[in-house]
């Protein structure tokens, strides 16, 4: 029972919603370098140190490959579908975890529309696949 | 008869050994279905693959993946995933023989039915796969040959078997529902499959006909009907021209067959007080199971046939109470509600459903054999009666008056996945799950 006067009662509690707001928002980008053996459309990816991929069997991979073309893993798709074919797959995920293969030729631009469409589908975390820096090439 | 046979004929599933022998007897671990809030298991089934030409196939191939994924939804166990969601085309290599298992676990798929689809002359030929996409692993490869009008037995067959490989048990596709229905005007028992098709009406009457009960080799029906004027009981085989009557003084009421007996009991009032006695299937009284003042109705026997569950008075109020027939020990089991009626006992033994009534509604309940709970599976949706167990302990039928008129509905044993079971004209009630019919 409160002590008579409800409505003038102060709001104690920490009010959520902006903060829930800030967390849709965040799209949370990572690096990560793919392993030798990683199959897949053929993609030269750029080169960096960075930590290498878990090659677990739930990875959901979109690559662009030097022409522009998307794929999810190995089926390709148009670009205006998707953000509703991933929306589709996300229904049946239990995570939100996608990586992304960019061909190192393809223009940065082209690259963030496809971010862009990645996360408005539901996407929350990004990993952005690369290669570990071979050494052999440094030296040349 | 001669349909049947050919049928049956036609019907050869030719196993294919593609699984590693061993590899099927990797056990039951997928569903445990003694866990009361199972997680779905996420299913995947593609479009299958057509391997003739020509629309039939195509046709066919998209019919019969939708019928497949509808059967297995029906046992609750899945998540049917939305084919929208798919990276593999079902009409490449990869959609059927040659699986990817990397475009399946990516997507949550967590199992994987594909299929190919033959038509040639009339004559269906059906592969089917079950794969675990996860341990990348064939679980069962069969395939089906038969008439194009066998299709929904190659699909129910291998749903069994899908069942059967993950749970251990073979499941319900091979059984039916006989429930009273108001379409012709009066009420009359019909039979249906367990998934609502294939809707046959059993009694032509004209009068009331009700409380159907199946013998527990699912031949013989017996029910309650008024067409000499008066409640009497007909014991009716339901392929063959046979049966009998029993048209005792009073009330002739309330049948319920002993299991892998033909032995059935009933409430018959000759003596003038409604009594439970157990009869022979041709009608004869053997004896009188239940003695005492108040209204004793409605038998339900445990699956071992050694105790019986039934609706007296004698306390006051119906009550549901369980007499072992060794001992002839009788005890109360329902304390809670006031009016407690229609126990129906799980073939696992452990639990009885039952219909309550309270502030005017029905609902149903579910006791335990020890009297634990009781735990109540409907609520605020109109009246809930007549619960039904199906053979494998896992659904439970019902007639609900949820959407106005009554009609049957099936949920699991622990109330979740409510949905209709048909739509018929007029009201049905009185559902009944056969037992698993044995195949002839």
């Amino acid at each position: 029972m409160a002590l008579g006067s409800e409505s003038d009662r102060l709001i104690s509690d920490i009010n959520v919603t902006p903060f829930v707001d800030v967390m849709l928002v965040l799209l949370v980008i990572f690096m990560v370098t793919a392993p030798m053996m990683m199959q897949g459309v053929d993609v030269s990816l750029p080169e960096t140190t960075s930590q290498p991929l878990a090659a677990k069997k739930e990875n959901l991979v979109i690559t662009i490959n030097n022409q522009n073309q998307l794929f999810i893993n190995n089926h390709k798709v148009a670009v205006d579908f998707l953000q509703e074919k991933l929306k589709k797959i996300l229904e049946g995920r239990d995570n939100r975890e996608v990586y992304l293969r960019a061909d190192r030729e393809i223009s940065y631009g082209f690259v963030v529309h496809v971010m862009a469409e990645i996360k408005a589908a539901g996407v929350d975390k990004l990993g952005m696949v690369t290669e570990p820096i071979r050494e052999k090439k440094k030296g040349q | 008869m001669k349909s049947c046979r050919t049928l049956i004929a036609c019907l050869i599933a030719s196993v294919f050994i593609l699984t590693i022998p061993g590899v099927s007897l990797a056990g039951y671990d997928y569903i445990d279905i003694t866990q009361p809030y199972l997680r779905k298991l996420p299913i995947a089934v593609p479009f299958f693959k057509k391997i003739s030409a020509g629309d039939d196939a195509a046709q066919l191939s998209r019919t019969l993946s939708d019928l497949l994924s509808d059967t297995l939804d029906f046992t609750g166990y899945f998540k049917i995933m939305n084919r929208e969601a798919f990276l593999a085309d079902p009409q490449t290599d990869a959609g059927f023989a040659n699986v990817t298992f990397h475009d399946w676990t990516s997507i949550g798929a967590e199992l994987l039915v594909t299929g190919g689809v033959l038509v040639k002359d009339n004559l269906l030929e059906v592969e089917l796969r079950l794969y675990d996409t996860f341990k990348e692993k064939l679980l069962i490869g069969k395939r089906y040959k038969g008439g194009i009008s066998d299709q929904r037995r190659i699909i129910r067959r291998f749903c069994s078997d899908v069942i059967y490989s993950l749970t251990g048990d073979r499941g319900i596709f091979n059984t039916k529902i006989a429930f009273v229905s108001t379409s012709s005007g009066t009420k009359e028992i019909y039979i249906c499959e367990f998934d609502g098709y294939n809707i046959r009406r059993v009694t032509h009457a004209k009068t009331i006909t009700l409380t159907p009960a199946w013998s527990s080799d699912g031949q013989w029906i017996a029910y309650t009907s008024y067409a000499r004027g008066k409640p009497d009981l007909y014991i009716k085989h339901l392929k063959e021209k046979r049966g009998t009557v029993v048209s005792k003084k009073g009330l002739n009421i309330t049948p319920a067959w002993l299991p892998n007996k033909f032995d059935l009991s009933a409430t018959l009032s000759f003596s003038g007080d409604p009594e439970i006695y157990l009869l022979t299937g041709t009608g004869k009284v053997i004896k009188r199971l239940t003695n005492n003042k108040g209204i004793d109705v409605s038998p339900a026997w445990s699956p071992d046939g050694k105790n019986m569950a039934f609706v007296s008075k004698r306390s006051g109020t119906p009550q549901i109470h369980v007499k072992n027939l060794d001992s002839g020990q009788v005890n109360r089991l329902t304390f809670q509600g006031r009016y407690n009626t229609q126990p129906s006992w799980s073939p696992k033994g452990d639990k009885i459903a039952y219909s309550s009534m309270e502030k005017g509604r029905n609902n149903i309940f579910v006791i335990g054999i020890d009297g634990q709970g009781p735990i109540q599976l409907t609520h605020n949706e109109g009246d809930n009666e007549s619960p039904s167990w199906s053979p494998d302990g896992n659904l439970i039928v019902f007639s609900s008056t949820r959407e106005g008129p009554s009609r049957i509905y099936v949920m699991t044993g622990y109330g979740t996945d409510q949905r209709r079971l048909l739509t018929l004209k007029g009201q049905q009630t009185q559902p009944k799950w056969s037992p698993r019919m044995t195949r002839k």
